[in-house]
């Protein structure tokens, strides 16, 4: 473990589940994975430019690298499934459904944004998707998504909730007493570890004892597993067996996620701990929605027009939200004092 | 020489109880251990063992009595060679040592040791004698009720319970989770007979980790359940106070009113009876300071009671600060 590096270990993943997982993923869904990780890529580029005219403020953490790790993971998912995630949540923001302009129009603090321009990147919801944030706090949306497990098992709902967190919350105490109370109860929660090899600034290396997260249920009996979160049809595959295993009754499900952000922490990281030839590395022989591109003209014979032609519409998509996000008012400032209670 | 054996204070707050049963018969041996009495407290029904060996002489107060103070002498064992002559002898003078309480629990110094009749008779809240059943003595009348209704007498603790009951029976979304409120009953008997009504799918027996299982209930909270999350006593609430401020109480701001997150946390608050700093905390200026927090704080009776239907069935969260010693 502490010699290889993760990157070696996902090859390792893939050799072994290249030949199950990607029979079963049909061109339409690779397709479908195609358009929604680039949406998730295409409006991240633009919020990072948006946020260095000034026109996002606050804090904003991009998801660019990991796209394939919401995306797969929603395929997975089944109506009424719930997720909930920590904050760098604009990728599962997208891939539940919620629409590209009103979470642009959040990240610049509009009136018509998700929470009404007072949320921001950290805090947007949708209870019609589903998706029940965006929290800010390092682990806190553990127990959150546990106690959303719990209400679908009072319920007997047949609902499962994905909770997603990051290496850096691996480390959170609350965590470990949720996973405790999920398997105690058998409560219907899939634990999706984002592992991007970084809590912020510091690598896992040097903020965690064991670094095979996959297996931090283990003294609680929650079984795991590590999945190459580079390959969308590894995701899928993967989410699939732990949803069938929470949703019948066996309680929860670990999947550490090996992953990577291309960009900073947030957007004032400056990345001093780690190499542009690491970052490089991931972009050029690793990205998600290359590998995705390469199968569909490869593989499939997908006409590059095709592919262009996604391009072009995810772009406008894009293009659209950002204008949207800039052209609509600000709330007025008697908001300050609306919504504190109901 | 008889030694007297005293009621026992069973518990932090316990200043009189039932003497329920007598498990030992005038003659009967007993040992240092023996079960010899079953006492209802102000909590539970305990069980009162031996800490002297003996044999049984006299019985002083019967079974079936009713608020036998802590520190009466409830019983005299006899050693070897002595019999009831030797009781009158002795027996009166019970301001010495006579060292013969029996203690359920080694409960310390309360009840083991010198007691004289100055014994402190447990923890006593300030102003001690009537509890809060009577209160309502001094209280103005309540401008809403008609004349003539016919009041009832009711602790603050069954209040508490039956607040609890009614809006459970109401709603099938209300449930209630903590430490030791199901099948223990309550850690103050608060939740007494609610498991045996609403079964454990709805009264909720939790580990004890307030930062997990806080945050679990914020989260069913969101999801639309309406949780009532107990703590033993708010000053457990502090390692789960994140789950509190900045899930439930800031998420419907943030979220532009979109989430909300109807929970009730409640539990004992305020300074109790000895218990040293970290257990006699008061919290209700720290959380009236967090925007979208409820908090309340009732007195009686009949302030608990409607209080708590009332924060059961408020949108928002509500942080619920019963008193300690009532």
């Amino acid at each position: 473990m502490t010699e290889d590096t993760p990157v070696i270990e996902a090859e390792e993943a893939v050799a072994k589940s290249a030949d199950t997982e990607a029979a079963d993923f049909t061109v339409e869904a690779y397709r479908h994975a195609y358009e929604e990780m680039l949406l998730i890529r295409r409006f991240e580029e633009k919020a990072g430019q948006l946020y260095g005219m000034g026109l996002i403020g606050g804090f904003c953490h991009l998801y660019i690298g990991q796209e394939a790790v919401v995306v797969g993971a929603q395929m997975a998912m089944e109506d009424g499934d719930q997720v909930i995630t920590g904050y760098r949540d604009h990728g599962h923001m997208l891939a539940t459904g919620m629409d590209p302009k009103g979470v642009m129009a959040e990240l610049t603090g509009r009136a018509s944004g998700y929470s009404k321009g007072k949320g921001g990147s950290m805090h947007m919801f949708s209870v019609d998707k589903n998706f029940y944030g965006g929290h800010g706090i390092v682990g806190a949306q553990v127990p959150l998504g546990t106690g959303i497990a719990f209400a679908n098992k009072y319920r007997s709902n047949g609902a499962v909730s994905l909770t997603y967190f990051g290496d850096g919350a691996s480390n959170q105490g609350q965590v470990y007493e949720a996973f405790n109370m999920a398997e105690l109860w058998r409560l219907p929660v899939v634990y999706v570890i984002e592992n991007n090899k970084y809590g912020m600034g510091t690598s896992i290396e040097r903020a965690s004892a064991t670094t095979d997260l996959s297996q931090r249920g283990r003294s609680f009996g929650i079984p795991g597993e590590q999945v190459d979160g580079m390959k969308v049809e590894d995701v899928r595959a993967a989410v699939t067996r732990a949803l069938g295993h929470a949703r019948s009754g066996e309680g929860p499900y670990i999947l550490e996620m090996l992953t990577y952000r291309y960009r900073g922490h947030s957007m004032s990281d400056p990345a001093k701990y780690r190499t542009r030839d690491e970052v490089n590395e991931y972009r050029t022989k690793k990205d998600p929605i290359d590998h995705v591109r390469d199968i569909l003209v490869k593989e499939h014979g997908v006409a590059e027009d095709d592919i262009k032609s996604i391009d072009k519409s995810v772009r406008e998509t894009v293009n659209a939200a950002a204008e949207y996000a800039q052209s609509e008012p600000e709330p007025d400032p008697s908001e300050l004092w609306t919504d504190v209670v109901s | 020489m008889p030694t007297e054996i005293l009621m026992p204070a069973l518990s932090p707050t316990m200043e009189e109880g039932k003497l329920a049963k007598w498990l030992k018969a005038v003659g009967d041996d007993v040992s240092a251990g023996d079960v010899i009495a079953e006492i209802e407290t102000d909590k539970a029904t305990m069980e009162v063992e031996a800490v002297d060996e003996g044999k049984l002489g006299k019985i002083l107060v019967d079974e079936g009595t009713e608020g036998v103070p802590v520190n009466t002498p409830i019983a005299v064992l006899l050693e070897d060679g002595e019999s009831e002559s030797d009781i009158s002898a002795a027996a009166k003078p019970a301001n010495g040592n006579a060292g013969g309480a029996a203690s359920a629990k080694g409960d310390g110094p309360d009840v083991t040791g010198s007691l004289s009749a100055e014994a402190p008779r447990a923890p006593a809240a300030p102003a001690s004698g009537p509890g809060p059943a009577e209160m309502p003595d001094d209280q103005p009348p309540e401008p809403d009720v008609p004349e003539g209704t016919e009041m009832k007498q009711m602790t603050v603790r069954e209040a508490l319970r039956d607040a609890m009951a009614e809006e459970m029976r109401k709603d099938e979304e209300v449930f209630l989770m903590g430490e030791e409120v199901a099948e223990y009953q309550g850690a103050y008997k608060v939740s007494q007979g609610l498991l045996e009504e609403f079964g454990a799918r709805r009264v909720v027996d939790t580990p004890i980790t307030e930062h997990g299982f806080t945050g679990l209930g914020v989260g069913a909270g969101m999801a639309g359940l309406k949780p009532i999350v107990e703590f033993m006593t708010f000053n457990f609430a502090m390692q789960a106070m994140d789950q509190i401020i900045n899930s439930a109480a800031k998420t419907h701001y943030m979220s532009g009113g979109f989430i909300k997150c109807q929970i009730v946390f409640r539990g004992p608050n305020g300074a109790a009876a000895r218990v040293a700093a970290q257990h006699s905390q008061d919290y209700a200026a720290w959380y009236s300071h967090v925007p979208g927090l409820r908090v309340i704080q009732p007195y009686s009776a009949t302030d608990a009671k409607g209080l708590l239907k009332a924060a059961i069935n408020d949108p928002n969260p509500v942080v619920f600060m019963e008193n300690e010693i009532l």
